[in-house]
């Protein structure tokens, strides 16, 4: 199941375009991650690959077939979202929205089977949200829903999973699970996009970096190759000195001034 | 494990209403002006289905009086009840009702203009259809401005509120102009159930039936609109549609029932919001739940509206309405003191 953006132009209004000219894969089996200064357009992107936002020019293929043809339940079978904010003000339990997730392979009556039973169990328990299943969604902190909103993901049994910013709300060991997490889906087969902020660990359990800034593709390829004191300095107007060890780990140091350049 | 939050089964709760709303009107059709005991309505419902409808004093008092006023009051209530449940879902908002969107003003409006200005042309049908054509401009009135307003479910309530206060003025400019049938605009602005007859209850009954078989197929895209348009949308909900069909439903359920009770109101604001504190926020449970419990509320009511004074009777409408609003304060006062938690 490939996801593919083709030339994409999107703008809110015709005088300020968010995306221009964006072509993206997001492969079957590689978690591929990108990064950017706010309101590059990263989650603009996103909105657009599932068909919740279409695009003024270019195309999104979903094995070929433009999603914009599909059916929201059609793209939900195939694609789940982890949003950047879920409303907490939820009138169900952790359980009732992990559920929600087996909406668009629901029969026409929405009766609960056994089957959607085991599979949000299972979800639940993949992001460490079991024990949590019977308590108010709007109970929950904010880690706390964000995992249930991911375990809701997965029990869509979808083929690609965008995440925004899944690690937002998330402690650092809770944000090493969820990395891993999505290394295991892959693993898996699972094409897996996801946008991130963090620059110390994400990184490392990406296979493809995409650094975006103003609406634009800037870098691609390996986090070594993306992830460069040039790179960042042309994206986030930062100066840092990155290096990369021996084991795959990026370690950077930003001047404690700050000074953009 | 902690407990699980909800208190009832939905399907107990279901059925548990089922058991007091046959009671209650069985009830209903032993109390009133001539006292039937029990046994002698089973007997006078056993005589009509077999076929022999008695003639006496006694079956045409059960047949022809309390029993269309009871499938009336049943079958409206239940009609409130989903109407209720349908826009606190549509507007994502446990505190919604047609009444305090401006729904039920609306089609009061367009009843109240059809039967000054279309009845001598049109006859008997100029009514309900004046009204529901005046409860759903006033629905896309309110959902239109809501929309476009900023925070959803704040800009509803003052669009709700704007939109119920244009439609006041509206009914009272008619009412100015209404002359000799004043009386009888106003007793029926009130809302009761005392003209109910075969021919309404017969109107009334489909579309609260249409209304719970339309609502129990959107049940599970309602659980999924609780999340919010995005997500709806991001878990395969085709949203748009979903709100289309919830408003409409809400427009003529709504106004075919005020159309012929007049406006009763927080029947449709309290049943759902109580039931789900009761058995969750699942639509599979909480559709039926909250038809039964409507029909369960308003019969009731009536049954006291019509026996508590007796020989005289109050309008039902005035009845909900002293005792609903307190209990809807008092949710509100609920809802503050715990927060966001339902």
């Amino acid at each position: 199941m490939n996801l593919r953006a083709e030339g994409l132009q999107f703008g809110f209004s015709a005088s300020r375009p968010v995306l221009r000219d964006v072509t993206l894969d997001v492969t079957p089996g590689r978690v591929t991650a990108l990064w950017g200064p706010n309101g590059s357009g990263k989650s603009t992107l996103l909105r657009c690959l599932n068909g919740a936002l279409r695009p003024q020019a270019g195309s999104v293929l979903l094995d070929g077939c433009p999603v914009e043809r599909m059916t929201p339940r059609q793209i939900a079978l195939q694609v789940a979202v982890v949003p950047q904010d879920t409303p907490a003000e939820v009138p169900l339990t952790a359980s009732e929205v992990a559920l929600l997730g087996r909406y668009a392979r629901g029969g026409p009556w929405g009766e609960q089977t056994a089957e959607d039973r085991t599979v949000v169990r299972d979800c639940l328990a993949r992001v460490g949200a079991l024990d949590m299943a019977d308590r108010w969604f709007a109970e929950l902190s904010g880690g706390e829903r964000q995992r249930v909103v991911i375990a809701r993901a997965l029990a869509q049994q979808g083929r690609v999973l965008l995440l925004d910013e899944p690690a937002s709300h998330l402690d650092i060991a809770h944000q090493l699970e969820l990395y891993q997490l999505v290394r295991r889906l892959a693993g898996e087969g699972q094409a897996v996009l996801m946008v991130c902020h963090d620059l110390l660990l994400a990184p490392m359990y990406v296979d493809m970096a995409v650094l975006m800034a103003a609406g634009r593709i800037e870098a691609q390829g390996t986090p070594a190759e993306v992830f460069t004191s040039q790179n960042l300095r042309s994206a986030f107007a930062i100066d840092a000195r990155v290096a990369w060890t021996g084991e795959g780990t990026i370690r950077a140091e930003f001047p404690q001034t700050g000074q953009k350049i | 494990m902690p407990m699980r939050p909800h208190p009832i089964q939905p399907s107990l709760l279901v059925a548990a209403l089922f058991v007091l709303v046959a009671v209650t009107a069985l009830l209903a059709l032993s109390v009133g002006d001539a006292a039937v005991p029990p046994g002698e309505v089973l007997r006078a419902i056993r005589q009509a289905i077999s076929g022999d409808a008695g003639n006496d004093a006694t079956s045409r008092i059960l047949l022809a009086i309390r029993l269309p006023r009871i499938v009336m009051a049943l079958a409206a209530g239940a009609a409130m009840g989903l109407a209720g449940l349908a826009s606190q879902t549509l507007f994502r908002n446990p505190l919604a009702s047609p009444y305090v969107v401006g729904v039920s003003s609306g089609a009061a409006c367009g009843a109240v203009l059809g039967l000054l200005l279309a009845a001598p042309a049109v006859g008997f049908a100029a009514m309900p259809v004046m009204s529901v054509l005046g409860g759903l401009a006033a629905t896309l009135a309110v959902y239109g401005f809501a929309r476009r307003g900023g925070h959803f479910g704040h800009s509803l309530l003052l669009a709700g509120i704007a939109v119920s206060a244009f439609c006041s003025a509206l009914t009272s400019a008619a009412l100015y102009l209404a002359g000799e049938r004043l009386q009888t605009l106003v007793f029926w602005l009130m809302g009761g159930l005392w003209q109910s007859n075969w021919r309404d209850a017969l109107v009334m009954t489909p579309v609260a039936c249409a209304a719970g078989v339309a609502l129990l197929a959107l049940a599970p895209a309602m659980d999924v609109a609780l999340v919010g348009e995005r997500s709806a949308r991001d878990l395969g909900v085709a949203v748009r549609r979903l709100q289309l069909w919830l408003l409409v439903i809400v427009a003529v359920t709504t106004s075919v029932a005020v159309s012929l009770t007049g406006v009763i109101g927080f029947v449709g604001l309290i049943v759902p919001h109580l039931l789900r504190l009761l058995c969750g926020a699942g639509h599979r449970g909480l559709v039926p739940a909250s038809a039964l419990g409507g029909a369960l509320l308003l019969l009731a009511a009536d049954t006291l509206a019509r026996t508590a004074t007796a020989p005289a009777e109050i309008p039902v409408g005035i009845l909900t309405a002293l005792v609903g609003a307190p209990v809807f304060l008092w949710l509100l006062l609920r809802r503050s003191r715990q927060g966001a938690t339902p």
